[in-house]
């Protein structure tokens, strides 16, 4: 099983040329070691890999170091995935198993 | 460990935790399960959240720290709304007692796919409740969750998961829940409480609101299965155990004129026990307010403070009335001896009636009490209720030590009004006007029915109004019959 940790995605190099495309942001809260958090991570990935240019930086916050940071951004339910850029937050609960719902729940696409 | 006859085996075991509010700790047998959680459920507005946080924010003043989890108001609103009442949740707050905390589930449901734990909450919940070392903690309402997740398999399964945790906590936990159609609770929360389980009923019934409570469950324990009528006033909740007058008042030996030479005369020439209960009744125009105005006169004479409150006629009627029968009460109000307050007993229904009186206790702190007539606000509630609400109105001026008469209004044939509720069996005293049929006109009798503890006259009195005064005169030879017409 792979095991989550708080870290950031490397950027990937970046291209040629062509016009500057904005790199996403997500971050996925858990709680400690969370299959469902994993199985979350490994979903966005694919799907960001599908409908996103750049691959985006996805931030997993492990609310059992940061416990203070459920009190500030209001985390109940995990692992809750939520996307903070481009604005606005868009947020969903769950380990993203069902690619339609995640696409419209983050609202992932092109624009 | 030894078992007395009368309580269950088991009933040792489980510790309580005193709730701290007046009566709620008797109907429970001294208080909530320690370490458990406990189920308050019902409809909108029935004072769940009130309760919730009252059994907190005094367990905090009394030094166990506790914290409230909101999950609708945000705990700016909670302390506005708690404002009125004297828990002073600021100052528990500042004093590291209390920790109020909005559990903030955003403006609409999030969007859902997969599973889920609520272990996000488990965490905001460990820091408040290690904040403060919290050993009460409430959640009012759990429930909204179920308007925020649609997966409400997982959300059923991590409630439970909820509640054992916070029994691991090792908490004394509150959890409020909706009423539902035909479940206890909206969404069957119940089923994962065992050990206590309080609904709290509030009714409007003939435009008069009634507020219940009622202990379901209670594991392990010989509890209190009536509905008891509660108040929601400036100190809080309080309940009126209907099955028992736990209240112990200290029989009271001082006696007090009643301001009628003549009558203290029938009450083996002393008058009332001081701190005692008087009814007067009688029917229209037999002069019980005189009785009334006699006695807080007498009491004002004596330079006490004395209260009285009118369901029937204004300040300034009163005042004339009184001078027209050789009372002049002007003198001490304007002392400030004399606090006459008019109420009509339409304008709020009878649980508003008794704060109001309860608050007016407390502002004036008078040793006589006048409630001129206690029938009208009889008449605002079912029997039942009112017996109860009266009860804890002669049980509150008792334990104020306070010296209370009722006047009581009859009409029409039949045994007293006051009979019907049975409020004559908690008045100590119990005094009857009539009017004298084969006598000239405006001749009035007055004889006593009962007196707790005391010798007194047996037989029916003149009694007479007029510019000079109120008198009670000789006994006549009249024979009136038994009035009572049933057991007082």
């Amino acid at each position: 099983m792979m095991m989550l940790r708080k870290r950031r995605d490397a950027p990937p190099p970046s291209g040629g040329g062509a016009a500057p495309a904005e790199r996403w942001r997500f971050r996925i809260y858990t709680v400690g070691v969370n299959p469902a958090a994993e199985t979350a991570l490994r979903n966005l990935r694919a799907i960001c890999s599908k409908h996103l240019e750049l691959e985006p930086t996805i931030e997993v916050v492990d609310l059992e170091q940061e416990p203070e940071l459920a009190l500030s951004h209001g985390i109940y339910a995990v692992p809750t995935v939520i996307r903070h850029h481009p604005l606005p937050l868009m947020k969903v609960i769950g380990d993203l198993s069902d690619r339609r719902r995640t696409l419209d729940g983050l609202a992932i696409g092109p624009r | 460990m030894s078992f007395s006859a009368s309580e269950p085996e088991g009933l040792d075991e489980l510790q309580r935790t005193p709730t701290h509010l007046e009566g709620l700790d008797h109907v429970l047998s001294g208080g909530l399960p320690t370490r458990r959680t406990t189920l308050v459920c019902g409809g909108p507005g029935c004072g769940k959240t009130m309760l919730a946080m009252e059994v907190v924010a005094r367990g905090a003043a009394h030094g166990e720290p506790g914290a409230f989890f909101s999950f609708e108001q945000t705990s700016r609103e909670l302390q506005t709304d708690f404002r009125s009442l004297d828990l002073d949740l600021e100052g528990l707050v500042h004093r590291d007692l209390l920790r109020i905390h909005h559990v903030d589930l955003g403006d609409r449901p999030a969007a859902e796919t997969g599973g889920y734990s609520l272990d996000g909450l488990l965490v905001q919940m460990d820091q408040v409740i290690e904040a403060v070392g919290a050993k009460r903690v409430a959640l009012d309402t759990l429930e909204v969750l179920f308007a925020r997740l649609e997966d409400s398999r997982t959300l059923r399964s991590e409630i439970r998961r909820l509640f054992r945790w916070l029994q691991d906590r090792e908490v004394t936990a509150l959890v409020t829940a909706e009423a539902g159609a035909e479940t206890l609770t909206r969404h069957g929360l119940e089923e994962y409480v065992s050990d206590c389980v309080v609904r709290l009923d509030h009714r409007i019934h003939d435009e008069v609101s009634t507020r219940r409570a009622r202990v379901l469950k209670y594991r392990g324990t010989r509890h209190s299965t009536n509905e008891h009528p509660f108040l929601i006033s400036r100190k809080g909740i309080a309940l009126i155990p209907v099955d028992s007058r736990p209240l112990e008042h200290p029989a009271p030996a001082e006696r007090i004129s009643t301001g009628i030479e003549g009558l203290d005369r029938m009450f083996g020439g002393e008058g009332y026990f001081r701190g005692s209960s008087i009814l007067v009744s009688g029917r229209a125009g037999t002069g019980k307010s005189s009785i009334g105005a006699a006695y807080v006169d007498a009491a004002c004479r004596r330079g006490e403070r004395a209260l009285y409150v009118s369901f029937e006629e204004s300040r300034s009627q009163i005042v004339r009335n009184m001078q027209s029968v050789g009372v002049d009460l002007e003198p001490w109000i304007e002392e400030g001896l004399l606090t006459i307050q008019a109420r009509r007993p339409s304008q709020l229904g009878l649980e508003e009636h008794l704060r109001e009186v309860e608050d007016v206790l407390d502002d004036v702190s008078p040793e006589a009490v006048v409630v001129d007539p206690v029938t009208n606000l009889i008449n605002v509630g079912t029997p039942a209720t009112t017996l109860a609400m009266l009860t804890r109105l002669v049980d509150s001026m008792k334990a104020r030590r306070t010296t209370a008469l009722y006047t009581s209004l009859e009409s029409g044939e039949g045994p007293p009004s006051v009979m019907r509720v049975g409020v004559s069996s908690v008045m100590d005293t119990w005094v009857q006007l009539v009017n004298l049929l084969r006598r000239p006109a405006e001749s009035r009798g007055i004889y006593v029915v009962k007196a707790r503890g005391m010798a007194h006259a047996h037989a029916v009195h003149e009694f007479r109004l007029s510019d000079a005064g109120v008198e009670v005169a000789d006994p006549l030879d009249t024979a009136v019959g038994d009035p009572r017409e049933g057991p007082p």
